[in-house]
């Protein structure tokens, strides 16, 4: 096309389809090869729009660039197609961003602070999880009482479909489970989720779970839950009974980039029951219902690249929980995991480590129960230990303990010859203790001596990832061990996600 | 079945070197030592007076038994819940072998701590009077425990419900139906042409009483001024069951408890009996 009659307005000749329009540069193929010829219009065509494009693009950047100091303030902002969101919702989130530009020093009320504002909003109403869409425009005031250079923000939205409904096959944590879950996007128009999920596995047996969500916060970083749940959890294999529970649990969590706090309030009714006819005389004990009440707090710091199989990063997580604010349990519980994984050479060094301790606080209501109690051993923690297989243990039930410590250290390799397989490689060495309080001895006592008497292990093994979860085959033996762990030697498998 | 993958010889080697070290056994709780045997029972109405005698008919039944088979040193707790016990129902009877047996075999147990000899009379004092305690435990197992129960409120349990699966199977002895107490069966309460499926036991209440009464005169006429039932020279199973039904009814509703308090020679054999089942029970340390 001749650019010269564009300019003069003349317009443009007729020409046949695939004609030839070459030159030398080009590399246009030869007539007789059509479908060559083709292709190589369709990339000339796609190029000069691609080019078209960008060039508009920088033209734009150029304008706003030089625009950028042009005074401009917001008059209002209008949301169009959320009409199944409340106006009083939407005045929440958006008003922090409005009042946050009429704060400042009206020489910065320009278009670069218009711009940062609209980009804002848009990231609020999209973290929602409300909003398919939401394409913002900046048009004119539409207020016949506003000035020069006012302009509306207008967002125009496309809400996601209110209802969810899903099944699905879960593997992980050494469970398998089927779910189905169901989801009320956005309940009452501000945000608001309820949720209800059942599932049957083959450690828990039944669960449900019934919550509502909301943000407490228009950043969207604090929400609070509301939910009831209940779960009947199989533990013939360690403990020879069945464990149900019913609850009502109320949480306050408050996310930033990388650390999460949860403050949370829960009332639950334990049930141990269903024992198995080999049940020890220390679960028969334990039988029966309980009652507790208590506030807990969580603070999580992770840095991690990948939750299942870090390559580096630090995860930093500590739990207190205080029970006796009514129910028939007291005490204090308070857990701390830590693990770091740095990369050396061409392999990944990971170190772990978890504690918890649980302290009675009146011994004049009810010892802790078996529901309360740490368990330790298995292939997420101490490995080629059996799964709850350390601590004190009655006729092969294992009872549970007050007191815990355990500590990973894990080198991770490529193949030696297939250095691109998701495959790899696993030395480690894993310890730990799990004890429980004896009577007639300090604290720190009992700490020491748990300290100073750990069942160790230490084996080979191969890991994969398997989104989301990490799949272990390790070989390895028990190389200390109390009388009474269980343990086997040879190999194990462990599929889960919090691996120490 | 046993593992049929054989282990080859040098790696049962490797495996039989590990663990290198091993520490002694963790202790167990303190609640767990066992000096002396004890039985399980439903908590006693109250403790403030001191009272070691079960509330629960069937677990004073076989806290009267024991006591009065004469077998020393038993001591009685109630922190087990019936969740504990073997099968689900109270009482068990914990040995100083730490070993658990159920109601059922609290009788051979016995026998064995006393080294009874065979007695083919069950310590009546003959055959006829053996078969006469099998009616007499049949009129209380069946129309005074149904006037027994009748005369309890019952209340819905708020925590079966909340814990109810359908796999579950019924443990707890307060949901043993009447009708299997009673003879002929009670009917249910839905209609035989209803639509629903049959649910719930109709029990005349008025029938029952009357039986009731007449159960109890029988009762206090059968007894007369004897030491035990039957004529028996020593006590018997009857005695020990006889016993839970009088304390249990004394200790009852206005309904229940007159027809017996009526019988002054009932209420003086219950009195002489609990003396001696409350003296031979003491209270483990760990309730």
């Amino acid at each position: 096309m001749n650019d010269d009659d564009e300019l003069k307005g003349h317009p443009p000749p007729l020409r046949p389809p695939l004609a030839d329009t070459s030159k030398p540069r080009d590399n246009e193929p030869d007539n007789s090869e059509i479908e060559k010829i083709k292709k190589w219009q369709e990339e000339r065509i796609a190029r000069r729009l691609r080019g078209e494009y960008e060039s508009s693009v920088r033209h734009l950047t150029e304008v706003i660039n030089s625009n950028l100091e042009t005074p401009m303030r917001i008059s209002s902002v209008r949301v169009e197609g959320a009409n199944k969101t409340r106006p009083s919702f939407l005045r929440w989130m958006l008003k922090p961003h409005q009042d946050h530009f009429s704060n400042l020093d009206p020489n910065e009320h320009t278009l670069e602070n218009v711009l940062k504002a609209t980009r804002s909003m848009t990231h609020s109403l999209l973290e929602t999880g409300v909003f398919t869409t939401v394409e913002p425009t900046i048009e004119k005031a539409q207020d016949v009482l506003a000035n020069y250079g006012d302009v509306d923000i207008l967002l125009r939205t496309r809400q996601k479909g209110r209802f969810f409904l899903k099944t699905s096959t879960e593997v992980g944590d050494q469970e398998g489970s089927v779910n189905i879950q169901g989801r009320v996007r956005n309940a009452f128009g501000g945000a608001e989720q309820v949720e209800a999920t059942l599932s049957s596995g083959l450690k828990t047996r039944l669960a449900g779970h019934l919550s509502l969500s909301a943000p407490l916060s228009p950043n969207l970083r604090t929400f609070g839950e509301l939910s009831l749940f209940g779960f009947e959890k199989d533990c013939l294999a360690y403990a020879s009974c069945m464990e149900g529970v019913r609850g009502l649990r109320a949480v306050i969590r408050n996310n930033s980039r990388h650390s999460t706090h949860e403050f949370a309030y829960e009332a639950a009714l334990r049930h141990i029951g269903q024992l198995s006819h080999t049940v020890s005389l220390s679960m028969r004990e334990s039988a029966g219902y309980s009652t507790k009440s208590s506030l807990s707090h969580t603070w999580m710091y992770d840095t991690r690249d990948d939750k299942a199989l870090a390559t580096q990063g630090v995860l930093l997580r500590t739990y207190q929980e205080l029970a006796g604010l009514g129910g028939d349990v007291s005490f204090l519980k308070s857990q701390c995991n830590f693990h770091v994984s740095r990369p050396i050479l061409s392999s990944v060094l990971s170190l772990s480590c978890k504690t918890g301790l649980l302290y009675p606080l009146q011994d004049t209501i009810r010892p802790p129960l078996f529901s309360d109690k740490f368990q330790l051993g298995g292939p997420l923690d101490v490995r080629i230990f059996k799964q709850n297989g350390l601590g004190p243990r009655d006729n092969g039930d294992s009872l549970g303990g007050d007191l815990y410590w355990a500590a990973g250290l894990s080198l991770i390799s490529n193949l030696p010859v297939k250095l691109h397989w998701p495959v790899k490689t696993h030395l480690f060495v894993n310890a730990g203790r799990l004890d429980t309080h004896t009577p007639g001895k300090t604290l720190a006592d009992n700490i020491k001596e748990c300290i100073s008497k750990p069942s160790i292990s230490a084996g080979v093994g191969l890991l994969y990832r398997l989104e989301p979860v990490r799949i272990e085959i390790n070989f390895g033996v028990p190389l200390i061990a109390n009388k009474s762990d269980g343990y086997r030697r040879g190999f194990h498998l462990g599929i889960g996600v919090d691996f120490l | 079945m046993a593992s049929t993958i054989p282990i080859p010889v040098a790696v049962h080697r490797f495996f039989a070197k590990f663990p290198l070290h091993i520490y002694p056994d963790s202790p167990l709780p303190q609640k767990n030592e066992v000096q002396r045997p004890s039985l399980w029972i439903a908590p006693p109405k109250s403790t403030v007076s001191g009272s070691v005698l079960s509330s629960d008919v069937e677990c004073l039944k076989w806290q009267a038994y024991i006591a009065l088979r004469g077998v020393k040193d038993l001591s009685v707790r109630w922190d087990v819940t019936p969740d504990g016990s073997v099968d689900g129902r109270l009482p068990s009877l914990q040995t100083a072998d730490r070993k658990v047996l159920g109601a059922r075999m609290i009788p051979g147990w016995v026998d064995d701590e006393l080294q009874a000899e065979d007695d083919a009379f069950e310590g009546y004092k003959d055959a006829t009077s053996k078969d006469e305690s099998r009616a007499w435990v049949a009129l209380l197992e069946g129309i005074v425990h149904t006037a027994l129960t009748i005369s309890k409120p019952s209340s819905p349990d708020l925590k079966a419900m909340l814990f109810y699966t359908p796999s579950k199977p019924l443990t707890s002895t307060a949901s043993t139906p009447l009708s299997t107490h009673l003879s002929p069966p009670a009917a249910p309460i839905s209609g035989i042409s209803s639509i629903f499926p049959v649910y719930g036991e109709r029990v005349s209440q008025s029938a029952v009483e009357a039986q009731y009464h007449d159960a109890i005169v029988s009762l206090s006429d059968r007894l007369g001024n004897d030491e035990w039932f039957l004529g028996s020279s020593r006590p018997t199973a009857l005695d020990a069951l006889a016993f839970a039904y009088l304390h249990c009814l004394l200790a009852g509703s206005d309904p229940v408890r007159v027809a017996v308090a009526r019988k002054v020679n009932l209420v003086n054999w219950e009195r002489r009996v609990q003396a001696i089942v409350q003296a031979s029970c003491t209270v483990a340390p760990s309730s």
